[in-house]
C-alpha cells in the first residue's frame, strides 16, 4: 500500500534544486542576507538599541544623524534609530501572523473546495468575489477601523483581504490536479478524501502558493504601515514604521531624517521579500524557466 | 457559451457581489460592539439626558433590529439616498458628489501615467532582455511596487517643494486661485468648458507630483506583466513561423507579438485600478487631496460609520464595475476566455 503510493505519485526534488539555484543567483542570495538581517532586528533589536525607543530627550531634540544619534532624533529628544530598532519586531510580527493565517486558513478553503466542487465550491468563490469588490488597502482599512485602529486590528484586516488569494491559488491547483491518473487511482484504491488532499494534491499544488506567501510578507509590512500611517493601525507610542512616518511628517521640513529613516526600513524590507518573491517563482514555474533559456 | 450570455452572466454576478459588499460593509460597522448614538453623546457632541438619547435613537432607526436597518439603508441607497451623517449631519451623497471627481481626475492622471510610462518599459525590457537596460527597467519597478507610496510622497516633496520650490503641496488648485465652476467637478475638463485658463494651468500643476507618486506605484505592475506575456508569446511556434516566412522584425513584433502579449496586460487593468484606488487613499491624504480616499480617512477619524460604508460602497462599485468592464473587453478581444 505504502509502496503504491509512492510509485503514483510524480516525484519532484524541489527543496535540493531550489537550493541549488539559490546559491548561483546573486539577488536571491542579497534578499536573503537583508531578510536575516531584520529578522535578527525583529529578535533582537531592542537589545542592539543604544537608547529605550520611548525615552524622551536622550539628546536635544531635532538633532541632524551623528555617530551618537545615527538616524537623528525627533522631536522629543528620542533617539529615532532606537525606535526604528524597536520596530523591527512589529513588522515580523505583522508578516508572520498575516502570512501564517491567511496561508493556512485560505488553503484549506481552497482544497476543500476545489476538491469537493459543487454549490460549496461556487458559494466560496462567490465569497472571495465580495472580498475582491473592494480594493485590498481600501478593504483592510474599513476591517481594521471597524475593530478599532490598532496593530491587531490591521492584521486582521489584512488578513481577511489576503486569505482569498490562497483560496484561488490552491482551488485552480486542486482542480488542474484532481482529473489527473494518480488521483484517480488514489481513489479507486478506497483513500479517505481528506488524505487525497493532503497527501497527494496539496503537495503537488502548494508551490505557488510558496510564491505568493514569499510576496505577502512584504505586501502584509507594507499595508500595516500604510493603515498606521492614516491612523488605522499602529497608535503612538507604538514604533511601528508607518506610523514613526506618519508623525515625522510634521517635522519634515526641519529634520528630515525622522520620517526618511523608518520609511526606508519599510522600503529595504518589501523589496527583499519582493526579491525573493521573484527568484522563487522563475524557479518554480518551469514554463517561466523554459522561455527564460531560449535563445533566439 | 456566446458573448451576450457571457454578458449576461457577468452583470448578474456583479449585482450579487454589489448585494454581498453592502452586507458586510454594513454588517462590519453597525454589528459590531459600539453604539453609534452612545459614542456621539459621550464624544460630547450632544449634551443631554437619557431622553434625548433615546429619541435621537429612534430618530435615526439606531432602534430597529440590525436586519430592520439594513433594509432601510440598502432601500434609502436604491433611491440615490445615501443617508445622513450623524457626525456632520450632512447629506453624505453631497460629500461624494463633491470628493468623488477628485480622486477620478487625480487616478485617471495617474493611469495615463502609468500606461504611458509601463507598456512600453515592459515592451522594451522583454525585446532586450537580459541587457543592461532590462535590469534597469527590472529594478526601477522592482522599486515601484516595494515603495511606501506616503514615504515617496514624503521625499519627493522634501526635494520638489520645500527644496526647490517648483510644485505646489497641496489642494487641487492654490488656495487665492477662483474655485473652478462646478459643472463635471473634474477641475480640468471645467476650466476648459470655462475658458479659465489660469486655472487650468494651475490645476494641471497641482496634478503632477501626487498623480507622479500615484503612477509610479502602479508602473511595475503592468511593466513586469507586458514583459513577461511578450516572453511567453515570443517563443511560440507561430512567431517562429512568421519570422521563417521572412517577415520583417517590426512587423512580427508589431502585428503577431504584440496582439496576443497584450490580452494579459489588458486582464490586469482592473488590478491596476485598485491599486490606484488604495493608493489614492494614501496619496490623498498627503496631499490633502480633497477626494474620497481621504474623506474615508476623515469619516474613519470621526467615527462616522455611516459615511465610511458608503464610501467603502461607492470605491467598491467603482473598483468591481471597472473589473466588469475588462473582463467583457477581454472575452470580446480574445473568444477562447468566457467562463
Amino acid at each position: 500500500m505504502v509502496d503504491q503510493e509512492i510509485t503514483l505519485r510524480p516525484q519532484k526534488n524541489t527543496f535540493i534544486e531550489l537550493i541549488n539555484a539559490v546559491k548561483i543567483n546573486p539577488p536571491a542570495v542579497f534578499s536573503l542576507v537583508i531578510i536575516f538581517i531584520y529578522v535578527f532586528i525583529g529578535l533582537f533589536g531592542s537589545m542592539l538599541a543604544p537608547y529605550e525607543f520611548d525615552e524622551m530627550g536622550v539628546g536635544s531634540p531635532l538633532q541632524k544623524p551623528s555617530w551618537e544619534y545615527l538616524f537623528g532624533t525627533d522631536e522629543f529628544g528620542r533617539d529615532v534609530f532606537s525606535r526604528v530598532l524597536a520596530g523591527g519586531i512589529i513588522s515580523l510580527r505583522i508578516g508572520v501572523l498575516v502570512v501564517g493565517i491567511a496561508g493556512t486558513f485560505g488553503s484549506l478553503v481552497g482544497l476543500v473546495s476545489g476538491y469537493i466542487g459543487g454549490w460549496i465550491d461556487e458559494a466560496v468563490m462567490r465569497i472571495t468575489d465580495i472580498f475582491l469588490s473592494v480594493p485590498d488597502l481600501v478593504m483592510a482599512l474599513v476591517i481594521a477601523t471597524s475593530l478599532g485602529a490598532s496593530i491587531d486590528a490591521a492584521i486582521i484586516g489584512i488578513t481577511l483581504v489576503r486569505w482569498t488569494g490562497y483560496a484561488r491559488l490552491i482551488r485552480s491547483g486542486v482542480i488542474a490536479e484532481k482529473g489527473k491518473d494518480y488521483i484517480t487511482a488514489s481513489r479507486a484504491l478506497g483513500l479517505h478524501p481528506s488524505r487525497i488532499i493532503f497527501k497527494h494534491i496539496f503537495p503537488n499544488s502548494y508551490t505557488a502558493t510558496l510564491v505568493q506567501a514569499t510576496f505577502d510578507f512584504g505586501l502584509a509590512i507594507l499595508f500595516a504601515s500604510g493603515l498606521s500611517f492614516v491612523g488605522a493601525g499602529a497608535q503612538p507610542p507604538e514604533p511601528e514604521w508607518g506610523a514613526l512616518v506618519a508623525s515625522g511628517r510634521q517635522y519634515v521640513r526641519a529634520a528630515w531624517w525622522i520620517p526618511i529613516f523608518p520609511g526606508f526600513a519599510i522600503f529595504g524590507a518589501v523589496l527583499a521579500f519582493n526579491i525573493l518573491g521573484d527568484t522563487l517563482r522563475d524557479f518554480l514555474d518551469p514554463k517561466l524557466r523554459h522561455s527564460m533559456d531560449q535563445k533566439h | 457559451m456566446n458573448i451576450g450570455k457571457f454578458i449576461l452572466r457577468r452583470l448578474s454576478l456583479q449585482i450579487f457581489v454589489l448585494i454581498g459588499l453592502t452586507m458586510f460593509t454594513f454588517i462590519l460597522m453597525f454589528g459590531l460592539p459600539g453604539d453609534p448614538a452612545a459614542l456621539l453623546f459621550s464624544a460630547g457632541g450632544i449634551a443631554a439626558g437619557m431622553d434625548e438619547y433615546h429619541a435621537f435613537r429612534a430618530k435615526w432607526g439606531l432602534d430597529l433590529p440590525m436586519w430592520k436597518q439594513y433594509l432601510n439603508f440598502v432601500g434609502n441607497l436604491i433611491r440615490g439616498d445615501m443617508g445622513t451623517s450623524l457626525v456632520t449631519r450632512a447629506p453624505i451623497i453631497d460629500n461624494l458628489r463633491a470628493y468623488f471627481p477628485a480622486t477620478i481626475e487625480l487616478a485617471f492622471v495617474s493611469f495615463i501615467f502609468a500606461t504611458v510610462m509601463g507598456i512600453p518599459l515592459g515592451v522594451i525590457s522583454a525585446l532586450k532582455r537580459n541587457s543592461w537596460i532590462d535590469h534597469v527597467i527590472r529594478a526601477v519597478s522592482l522599486f515601484g511596487v516595494s515603495m511606501p507610496i506616503f514615504w515617496l510622497a514624503i521625499i519627493l516633496l522634501i526635494i520638489f517643494y520645500y527644496y526647490l520650490g517648483i510644485v505646489p503641496s497641496s489642494q487641487r488648485i492654490d488656495l487665492d486661485m477662483e474655485i473652478p465652476k462646478h459643472i463635471t467637478g473634474f477641475y480640468l475638463i471645467d476650466t476648459i468648458i470655462t475658458g479659465y485658463w489660469d486655472g487650468f494651468f494651475n490645476a494641471v500643476h497641482h496634478l503632477i507630483l501626487p498623480s507622479f507618486i500615484l503612477g509610479f506605484s502602479v508602473v511595475g505592475l503592468l511593466a513586469r506583466v507586458t514583459r513577461a506575456s511578450i516572453l511567453e508569446v515570443i517563443s511560440q511556434d507561430y512567431v517562429r513561423t512568421a519570422r521563417s516566412k521572412g517577415l520583417q522584425e517590426k512587423t512580427v513584433i508589431g502585428r503577431h507579438v504584440m496582439r496576443n502579449a497584450l490580452i494579459p496586460t489588458i486582464t490586469i487593468l482592473g488590478l491596476l485600478v485598485g491599486g490606484l484606488l488604495s493608493g489614492a487613499v494614501l496619496t490623498e491624504t498627503i496631499f490633502a487631496w480633497p477626494g474620497v480616499g481621504r474623506f474615508a480617512v476623515q469619516s474613519i477619524m470621526l467615527l462616522d460609520r455611516l459615511a465610511v460604508v458608503d464610501v467603502t460602497i461607492l470605491i467598491g462599485i467603482a473598483f468591481s464595475t471597472a473589473n466588469m468592464i475588462v473582463d467583457i473587453v477581454v472575452a470580446f478581444l480574445d473568444p477562447r476566455i468566457r467562463y
